[in-house]
């Protein structure tokens, strides 16, 4: 069934000839309905809620030429997703992620000013080099190479702002455009972590591979969490906030690299599973919270970038960021919840020493959200609630609300 | 055990239903009668109802139970308890009418009647002490219920001795009340405890059988032994009773005189028994017999030189219950050699409780009617009021009769049997300057009676206009009154007519006084003027709680503040971690040049890291 999505590409491709005289946000919203279509023919829950977004976005501004970009940043991000649940051949998933990376970073400069220039390219430069190491640790991972994975490993500690390859992550934040950034979080990250999923799945795991990268996973949360506590704008503080969240997901993943299954299998609602497949849900869990939250509070902003205070209020957007924040019953507690409950799977004092550093990364996260929290709630302009910021808070809360449903889909 | 428990709760309904009625006149009537019901449910009790213990589970981990206990002393107390509360309760109708605060009187008054008749019937020391904490909390009400503190209403004058100030308005004396009540509950708490965790019992019946008691030391009965003498008042946590005064004269006599006071020497009665057990506890009997005499000379001491009129019987009824802890110390000491002596004894005590509740409740009831009519609280601004208050008059003088001991009164009979115990104890532990002690405060006891009837109702400035008490007011105090002669004469042939020579003593009292306050009054002495004024300031013991405790406690509460506070927590929890993560972040921030080479930088040290932990991991 992957063709259906090359056709859509195709499409797309085609529909770049006419970007010129069609206004972009119609060529995204028709593909954005097309792509929901198609995720539900596929059986697609992920693909569904992508989808709406990217339409979400299409109804809320003009993207001229960019809305084809728009498009295809969605339509990857689907591919990815539809890779890992297919269990397709993982290169469809490569394909994915080169095809977001060169769209939103359209995306990320589209308001052509030398801020959002910037922040594009260090994300295009970046993103790039991550990919390298991407494709090249896993063809020598797949050709017998045991250090394919390492570098795998550093492919994606690259292209998901792991400390301390997260440099360009805060300028492309908080330099390139809003939509830009909404893109960046909703669509490049998440591909960026149904790929790393399908790898994790496809490749054996090295338990010296995970410990580093567990480590460094760690390292990067504190990090990023102690700097998100002083920075000044709203873009930072969401950029902050990505790169921890991002670490929360690759520390999921690298316990289970670095401890294997644990002997007892751990179960939620009641539901035995593995420790990997847990792993699995709360990146996918990660991806979405942060992906939608952050794709929410982006997309109110009417600014040329995200450096700045918001000029105007947002009342939806209160509960994205609560859900970043990981307040109950929201969609950001779960996958948090989920990471405690996979370390406590490991009955050991490393499983109690990773709960206490996630909680206590998580505690000292929350003067941040909440100053982020009334930058959107207490700016000095009238409410400016839009599609984007009332789709994603709706579905923050619904996904929260029913998360138990949730994860019997997802599992 | 149904209708013990609606003896005991009855008031506290009636209370929480006083809450929802507006007028004031319905609070009162209902908590009056629910009073009265508890008296007739408690007489009843008395008259029908077969001793024992009985009991319903509660919090069986720590060995709680709804337990009551009837036997020879909760019975009588039951209905003594019940019966004053009920009188006292009528009275209240009257002299409470118009009162700025009604509903906080009469709940608190319903909730500490509840309070006081769960001590008398508990036998379960953690039942026990929910009627114990809860008297406290409603004397603490009841001390406060004037919260504009209007001069009137203070113990004292406004003046200040050594730059204390020596008056106490209601809201300071009922802090000063709970702080002290408080401090001695924490220690009998703790007490408790020690008796559950080392016995496996907190019921009063199994702790007199317990064995395991023989491995307990001294030191939890002295622990335990504060919680009664913080609440009866004695040496030296006497001086919130006196300051107390501050409340309606209708809780002074509820529960200043008549009832909470006295549990506290109730429980030093009826542990006696259990603690005769415990090795060593001949020092315990000892100190409460010391602390119980000494109590009673400095309060008698106090009465004698006091210049207010319910100082004078706040500091009586802190001598007598020093006489009646005296008797409880004393008959446990006896009790140590002569076992089979100790129920009796005991019952001798026991027995002076209700003489002094019957003698007190009535002064407090007639005083307050005095101040009420004639408007002021201290001795000699009116006098000669016998021409005016015949009734009260009448009633004081039978009161005051049998509060100083004079025969055939019920005071006389129980103070006499008391302090029978405690002449023999001193006798059998050849104690000798115990009966010079006990002259001592029987000769002074007199006068003080003395002298406030004489000054108030015979001599003194006569007002113009001052009338008769309403009769709601002088019946309860004037049947109290009659009550003090037939319950003499009948103690007296159905218990005993002690016949000793304490009698000498009494009656040289009695004498002195008569001349100095009734046939020849006005003598006075510039000799003893400095000790007149070392007894008037009470000996500056409200120096020691109003000056020295307060300034050495905010000298520690500033050093706390000083060091912990501000210093280690402010410091810790304001400056050092904030600053601490406060540099931390805006050094990981500020890597964030925009600069692309460093960027790069980054990424190549953060390989060579990664690398560097792959080889050494």
């Amino acid at each position: 069934m992957i063709e259906l999505f090359a056709y859509l590409i195709l499409a797309l491709s085609i529909a770049t000839v006419f970007v010129g005289r069609v206004e972009g946000r119609y060529v995204a919203a028709a593909a954005s309905v097309a792509l929901l279509l198609l995720s539900a023919y596929l059986g697609l829950p992920v693909g569904v809620v992508v989808a709406v977004a990217a339409l979400a976005l299409s109804l809320d501004w003009q993207m001229r030429a960019f809305g084809v970009a728009l498009a295809f940043s969605a339509t990857a991000t689907a591919l990815a997703a539809y890779v890992y649940y297919s269990k397709s051949p993982p290169v469809y998933g490569l394909i994915a992620l080169a095809l977001v990376t060169a769209s939103v970073y359209g995306l990320l400069a589209m308001g052509r000013t030398r801020e959002n220039v910037e922040g594009a390219m260090k994300y295009l430069v970046f993103s790039g080099v991550g990919k390298v190491f991407i494709v090249l640790g896993y063809v020598l991972a797949v050709s017998g190479w045991s250090q394919g994975l390492y570098l795998a490993v550093v492919g994606f500690m690259f292209e998901l702002g792991i400390v301390p390859f997260h440099a360009w992550v805060v300028d492309a934040y908080a330099l390139g455009t809003p939509r830009g950034a909404a893109a960046l979080a909703a669509f490049s990250k998440v591909t960026a972590l149904f790929v790393l999923l399908t790898i994790f799945r496809s490749l054996p795991g090295g338990g010296a591979v995970g410990l580093v990268t567990l480590i460094v996973a760690l390292a990067s949360m504190l990090v990023a969490n102690v700097a998100g506590l002083t920075a000044k704008t709203l873009g930072r503080i969401m950029a902050w906030s990505s790169v921890a969240h991002m670490s929360y997901a690759l520390a999921a993943v690298a316990i289970v690299w670095w401890l294997g299954e644990p002997k007892s299998a751990p179960s939620l609602f009641g539901i035995s599973t593995s420790a990997a497949d847990l792993a699995a849900l709360v990146v996918v869990l990660e991806a979405l919270s942060s992906g939608l939250a952050k794709a929410g509070v982006f997309g109110y902003l009417s600014t040329g970038f995200s450096d700045v205070m918001p000029p105007r209020r947002s009342v939806l957007n209160v509960l994205n960021v609560l859900s970043l924040l990981g307040l109950p019953p929201l969609l950001g507690f779960w996958p948090k919840l989920f990471l405690i409950l996979l370390a406590l799977s490991y009955p050991t004092s490393v499983g109690a020493f990773l709960v206490l550093w996630i909680v206590a990364n998580s505690a000292a996260a929350t003067p941040y959200y909440l100053r982020a929290l009334r930058m959107v709630a207490e700016a000095p302009g009238p409410v400016a609630d839009n599609v984007t910021s009332s789709y994603t808070a709706f579905v923050s809360t619904v996904l929260g609300l029913t998360m138990p449903l949730v994860a019997y889909i997802l599992l | 055990m149904e209708v013990v428990l609606l003896t005991i709760f009855t008031p506290l309904l009636v209370s929480v239903i006083s809450l929802f009625a507006r007028a004031e006149k319905f609070k009162a009537w209902v908590v009056t009668l629910g009073a009265f019901v508890s008296a007739l449910l408690a007489t009843y009790v008395y008259t029908s109802i077969q001793p024992g213990v009985y009991s319903v589970s509660w919090i069986g981990s720590v060995g709680a139970e709804i337990a009551v206990r009837l036997d020879h002393f909760s019975l009588p107390m039951g209905v003594l308890v019940a019966w004053l509360i009920a009188a006292i309760s009528l009275y209240s109708v009257k002299y409470m009418e118009g009162d700025y605060r009604p509903g906080w009187y009469w709940f608190f008054f319903g909730f500490f009647a509840t309070s006081m008749l769960i001590i008398v019937y508990a036998d379960n020391l953690w039942f026990l002490l929910v009627g114990w904490e809860g008297v406290g909390l409603a004397s603490w009400a009841l001390i406060g219920h004037w919260y504009r503190d209007e001069y009137d209403k203070w113990v004292g004058k406004e003046e200040k001795v050594f730059g204390v100030p020596y008056w106490w308005t209601p809201s300071k004396a009922s802090l000063r009340a709970i702080l002290t009540v408080r401090f001695g509950d924490s220690f009998f708490l703790v007490a408790i405890a020690l008796f559950y965790a080392v016995t496996g019992t907190a019921s009063l019946t199994a702790l007199t059988h317990a064995g395991a008691l023989k491995t307990l030391g001294v030191v939890p009965l002295l622990f335990f032994a504060l919680g009664p003498f913080t609440k009866s008042a004695q040496f030296p946590f006497h001086e919130w009773l006196l300051t107390a005064m501050t409340g309606p004269t209708s809780v002074s006599a509820l529960i200043h005189a008549a009832t909470m006071v006295k549990a506290g020497v109730y429980v030093l009665i009826v542990t006696t028994p259990i603690f005769l057990l415990v090795p060593g506890a001949e020092l315990y009997f000892w100190v409460v017999a010391v602390v119980g005499v000494a109590t009673a000379l400095v309060a008698t001491i106090i009465a004698l030189t006091a210049m207010e009129f319910k100082l004078v019987l706040a500091g009586s009824t802190a001598a007598n219950l020093g006489i009646i802890a005296a008797a409880a110390g004393a008959a446990g000491l006896l009790g140590l050699h002569e076992h089979e002596l100790l129920q009796g004894l005991l019952f001798f005590a026991f027995l002076h409780i209700v003489g002094h509740a019957v003698s007190k409740a009535s002064l407090f009831m007639g005083f307050g009617a005095v101040i009420h009519e004639a408007g002021t609280r201290f001795i000699g601004e009116v006098g000669r009021l016998w021409r005016h208050m015949k009734i009260t008059a009448v009633a004081m003088v039978l009161s005051m009769l049998s509060l100083v001991g004079i025969p055939p009164f019920v005071g006389y009979v129980t103070k006499d049997l008391a302090l029978e115990n405690v002449f023999e104890a001193g006798h059998m532990y050849h104690a000798d300057w115990l009966a010079p002690a006990l002259y001592l405060l029987l000769f002074i006891t007199p006068i003080y009676g003395l002298r406030l009837v004489g000054l108030t109702f015979v001599h003194g400035k006569e007002p113009e206009e001052v009338h008769e008490a309403p009769v709601l007011m002088w019946l309860p105090y004037t049947a109290l009154a009659v009550a003090t002669l037939a319950l003499g004469v009948y103690f007296a042939v159905a218990v005993k007519f002690p016949l000793t020579e304490a009698l000498i003593a009494v009656a040289l009292g009695f004498l002195t006084g008569f001349i100095l306050y009734i046939w020849l009054p006005g003598v006075r002495s510039e000799t003893l003027r400095p000790l007149w004024e070392f007894a008037y300031r009470r000996f500056y013991l409200p120096i020691l709680y109003d000056g020295v405790f307060p300034l050495l406690y905010v000298w520690v509460s500033r050093f706390i503040y000083v060091v912990f506070d501000r210093g280690l927590f402010d410091g810790l929890y304001h400056s050092v971690i904030p600053g601490v993560v406060e540099t931390l972040s805006n050094w990981a921030r500020r890597l964030i040049t925009g600069n692309l080479s460093l960027y790069v930088l980054y990424g190549v040290v953060g390989i060579l890291i990664t690398l560097l932990l792959l080889v050494l991991l």
